[in-house]
């Protein structure tokens, strides 16, 4: 009890609480990866290390029907999300930045309010909107990927106007008066001191994608659109084999290779004190 | 450079058109069906006009409210579900955010990538984990079991009966709740407490603070918006969540609003009802969310120097 | 080439706001033309309006007889180095040096030929594929004016483009760029709060206050005669004295000072009643203390500050002002002597004492003023009462 004495000294019980919620917090996913790998169908027993769930010729990712097109349609609706969602994000955002005057305000709030709507009431929102007002695209994959879109938006459109505030103005201006035109000052300057941002944005809109459940779920149609979230709700609880924990794992290991990657790009282009706040999701 | 402006709201406009068809008229959607009425087949049939609004269902349910029937119920357990979940997560956050902006010295990378690494798993694996562990064979059971928790939570009240974590009981909920909204409370409060500027705590150390002190008289009041602002992250999506409670619970003793929407709109027909119920939540949740967009635009329009 | 701005009835106002209120300024072509002031009087707008990034809200900016004011900023001949030097990072120094090039119309070979020429000119030629952050302060700065130079515009606008440096780096930048317009013979507009530099380096120096010019002209003119009591004050010290002009007397103009009649040759000689008289603290000249004698001020020296070259002697005056006074530290013992407390007589030479109008942008209330009473004292109280210090 040191500490006690010692006005300057460090707090070790706050140091064991950190400690033990960090174990707490990380353990029972390690297990579960863990168990990925297990020989036998147990997921709570372990019975040797094998990686059948993985690649074996029966019930594993790459053989079973069912595992494999979930994964793939889960790519399928992320890349398709990103490849809308950026290029859509990243004009708001210049669009947001540089709006000058009134209406600015309220299409910021609009931005912004898909970051604070709770998942169910964009589930049941958009599930009556292609019930009712779209029957003809109806649910299924395009829904899934609008529905996606509409709310990775604002991430894209957050990180990218965080980095256009901190370029600021001065370098269109200084290429404004060496002779650019506008379109010559957004694409020879303004998009280059963008690129991290964007490549970073796109990143997050991936992850954020790949993990989504309810509003996927909730514009899905049948099998064929099944994601691997959806597997994993669908099959938590009942009796699966370590492949549901297979499954899982793949997924994480693509959203963080996506996201170390999108990290060292960023921090390799523009800072490292940016990098860190884009990684603690400083809105 | 006057016709750029209009340039720049060109950018803007594809992006708010998309937010305005997919998002705002959807939740209209919501309200149009809400106010809507049955077909015979079932099937919701949307009102558009305003002056056609139906009230009968939305005041159907505010009845069944007012009388203290299912939807007080429900709507009450997930109130108290929610208030327990934020307390707790208060309780062991506030000091792993401490911790890691104030004292984590050289650790401090290695702490911050570990708090950050949750948010990005998805959110069902980390349930998924639990599933496992608080199986009636699981590691979590056996364990559980072996340091006697399990003996002290059957006495406490806080579990029916042994090894039945995920028989419908409400404290595994409630402990899977803060489990998985956890990372979202620490990080904004990390960065909060970050913030303060620790010369204001050296201030009040020299002026005769002890550390308890300090912090109570310092600390602390500085770290309450921060701490206001990671309630409501996380509070908003409680409110809404389904999935949880259906993971870690097979019963219906532990149904939140959520899980009562999520029969309305998906397994049942009563997709007007589903969709009162929605709106009655979107309504009681309008505070919190105006409450959360305010202190974020606030901290946006203002230049970002991090 | 030509390369003259006039500006003609220049205003901005950023709604509420005045930032520039009205200015007509002259800037004949080939020279160093320096916009000096404190922040916030309106030379960094002015620059910019000149550059283009700003919308005059009225007036006319004359660039070789044309009006350029709705003009944008990429289609004038103007090219501005930054305060921040703005460098692309994404680009080596090479590609920053071309980057205005693309627009002239140039033959490759051409263009890599002028390239070539503008780092030679700034001396870096080795850095030519280096990227800005690997450079230092003073080199991107010089990157910078190559980057501006290299597209021949008639006029380039500096944006206090060595503030940024440390105080030795700027003294030879100084020196440097004033060489380097001299040679070019382009007009240069440049934008600084700093008047020594602005002394240093300009050929014409507009003084501005609050969105006014105060006085335009050559640095000895704007030193020596001083228009104002701010261009008085803001460039080298000065000395003010209230007085009450009452009459021309011949060459000079009649001023008393507490009871004492003096006179001044400089300024406005045909102003009446109450004015401002100006005397630059080198030209005071500390005699032991009399009781008659025209041109003199009784004192009480309160302190003197040594500074190396010189002593600079503070004298409590009879009508309870501070007057600093300079003292050339030659070795050779003082006329009197320089220890508080002693009492010594001013002269104040006529062809040295200025009576000046007040600022253009209102009445200035002065440091000294505001700190010290006004005490009309007679001859025989020599001690004034301590003013009141803050």
């Amino acid at each position: 009890m040191s500490w006690l004495r010692n006005p300057w000294g460090k707090p070790r019980w706050l140091a064991l609480i950190t400690a033990i919620y960090v174990l707490w917090s990380v353990v029972p996913v390690l297990l579960a990866i863990a168990f990925a790998f297990n020989a036998g169908r147990s997921r709570t027993t372990w019975q040797g290390f094998s990686t059948r769930w993985f690649t074996g010729p029966t019930g594993s990712v790459l053989h079973d029907p069912a595992l494999r097109d979930a994964l793939g349609h889960t790519l399928l609706l992320a890349v398709v999300c990103v490849a809308i969602a950026t290029p859509l994000g990243v004009a708001l955002a210049l669009g947001l930045q540089r709006w000058r005057g009134r209406g600015s305000g309220t299409v910021n709030s609009l931005m912004l309010l898909p970051l604070v709507t709770p998942e169910i009431v964009m589930g049941v929102a958009l599930l009556l909107l292609f019930l009712r007002i779209f029957p003809g695209i109806g649910l299924g994959t395009e829904a899934q990927v609008i529905g996606q879109v509409t709310f990775t938006l604002s991430y894209v459109v957050v990180i990218v106007r965080g980095r256009l505030v901190s370029i600021g103005p001065e370098f269109e201006e200084a290429a404004a008066d060496l002779g650019a035109p506008p379109r010559d000052q957004l694409f020879r300057v303004l998009l280059p001191l963008l690129l991290p941002a964007i490549v970073a944005s796109a990143a997050v809109a991936f992850a954020i994608s790949i993990d989504d459940f309810v509003v996927t779920q909730y514009l899905s149609s049948d099998a064929s659109t099944t994601t691997v979230s959806m597997l994993l709700y669908a099959n938590a609880r009942g009796a699966p084999t370590p492949a549901l924990n297979a499954i899982a794992t793949v997924g994480l290991a693509i959203t963080l290779l996506t996201l170390v990657a999108a990290f060292l790009v960023y921090r390799r282009f523009a800072g490292g004190q940016e990098a860190t706040s884009l990684a603690t999701m400083e809105v | 450079m006057g016709s750029s402006r209009w340039t720049w709201r060109l950018l803007a406009l594809p992006g708010v058109a998309w937010l305005s068809v997919f998002f705002l008229v959807a939740l209209y959607a919501v309200l149009a069906v809400a106010f809507g009425n049955q077909d015979t087949l079932s099937q919701p049939v949307p009102f558009w006009n305003p002056l056609d609004w139906n009230v009968g269902y939305v005041l159907e349910m505010l009845k069944n409210i007012w009388h203290g029937d299912q939807f007080l119920t429900v709507s009450l357990r997930t109130i108290e579900f929610v208030v327990i979940a934020v307390g707790l997560s208060l309780l062991i956050g506030y000091p792993v955010a401490y911790f890691t902006a104030r004292h984590a010295g050289r650790w401090r990378g290695l702490v911050l990538l570990a708090l950050i690494l949750p948010l990005w798993i998805n959110y069902l694996m980390r349930m998924l984990a639990w599933i496992n562990l608080l199986a009636p064979d699981g590691l979590g059971t056996r364990m559980l079991h072996t340091f006697g928790i399990e003996k002290l939570f059957l006495t406490l009240g806080l579990l029916a009966e042994p090894g039945g974590w995920l028989n419908g009981q409400p404290t595994t909920v409630i402990l899977a709740l803060v489990y998985g909204y956890l990372p979202f409370f620490i990080l904004p409060l990390f960065v909060a407490i970050d913030r303060i500027d620790g010369r204001q705590i050296e201030a009040a150390r020299d002026l005769g603070a002890s550390p308890l002190s300090a912090f109570l008289r310092v600390t602390l009041p500085l770290s309450v918006p921060g701490i206001l602002a990671g309630a409501v992250l996380i509070a908003l999506p409680m409110f809404g969540d389904y999935y949880t409670a259906d993971l870690v619970s097979s019963s219906t003793q532990t149904n939140m609003i959520g899980n009562q929407i999520d029969e309305f709109m998906r397994q049942g027909s009563e997709k007007v009802t589903g969709a009162a119920l929605t709106l009655l939540l979107s309504v009681f949740l309008l505070v919190l969310m105006f409450y959360y967009l305010r202190t974020t635009r606030r901290a946006g329009t203002s230049a970002q120097t991090a | 080439m030509p390369g003259d701005i006039q500006l003609e009835g220049l205003t901005k106002a950023f709604g509420e706001h005045v930032a520039v209120a009205g200015i007509d300024v002259d800037m004949p072509p080939g020279e160093f033309f320096t916009l000096l002031g404190p922040s916030g009087c309106g030379k960094t707008t002015t620059l910019r309006m000149i550059a283009g990034f700003e919308q005059p809200t009225s007036g006319r900016i004359m660039l070789d007889g044309t009006d350029v004011a709705r003009v944008p900023p990429h289609r004038r001949n103007v090219n501005t180095v930054f305060q921040s030097y703005a460098l692309f990072p994404h680009l080596d120094v090479a590609k920053n040096v071309a980057f205005g090039l693309k627009y002239q119309k140039l033959e490759k070979s051409e263009r890599a030929k002028r390239v070539a020429e503008a780092l030679e000119l700034v001396n870096l030629t080795e850095f030519a594929h280096r990227k800005a952050d690997q450079l230092s302060g003073g080199q991107q700065q010089r990157v910078a004016l190559a980057r501006a130079l290299v597209l021949q515009p008639r006029v380039l606008l500096l944006d206090e483009p060595l503030g940024a440096l440390d105080a030795k780096l700027r003294k030879t930048l100084q020196v440097e760029l004033k060489a380097l317009q001299a040679e070019l013979g382009i007009t240069f507009v440049f934008v600084t709060h700093d008047q020594e530099e602005a002394l240093t380096m300009s050929d014409r120096i507009a003084v501005m206050n609050k969105g006014l010019v105060e006085q335009a002209a050559p640095p000895q003119a704007i030193y020596e005669e001083p228009e104002t009591v701010f261009v008085a004050e803001f460039l080298g010290v000065s000395n003010l004295l209230e007085a009450e002009a009452v009459g021309r007397e011949g060459a000079t103009c009649a001023v008393r000072i507490g009871d004492r009649v003096f006179r001044c040759g400089q300024g406005d000689l045909d102003t009446l009643g109450e004015v401002k008289v100006m005397i630059r603290p080198e030209r005071i000249v500390i005699e032991p203390h009399t009781e008659a004698g025209d041109e003199r001020l009784p004192g009480i020296v309160e302190r003197s500050v040594f500074l190396g070259g010189s002593h600079e002697v503070h004298v409590r005056v009879l009508g309870g002002e501070l007057m600093r006074t300079t003292v050339a530290n030659d070795g050779s013992p003082p006329p009197v002597s320089l220890e508080p407390g002693a009492a010594v007589s001013l002269r104040l030479p006529p062809e040295a004492l200025r009576v000046l109008r007040p600022s253009a942008a209102g009445p200035e209330e002065t440091v000294e003023e505001a700190e010290t009473m006004q005490v009309r004292v007679s001859d025989d109280q020599l001690s004034a009462t301590a003013p009141p210090r803050s």
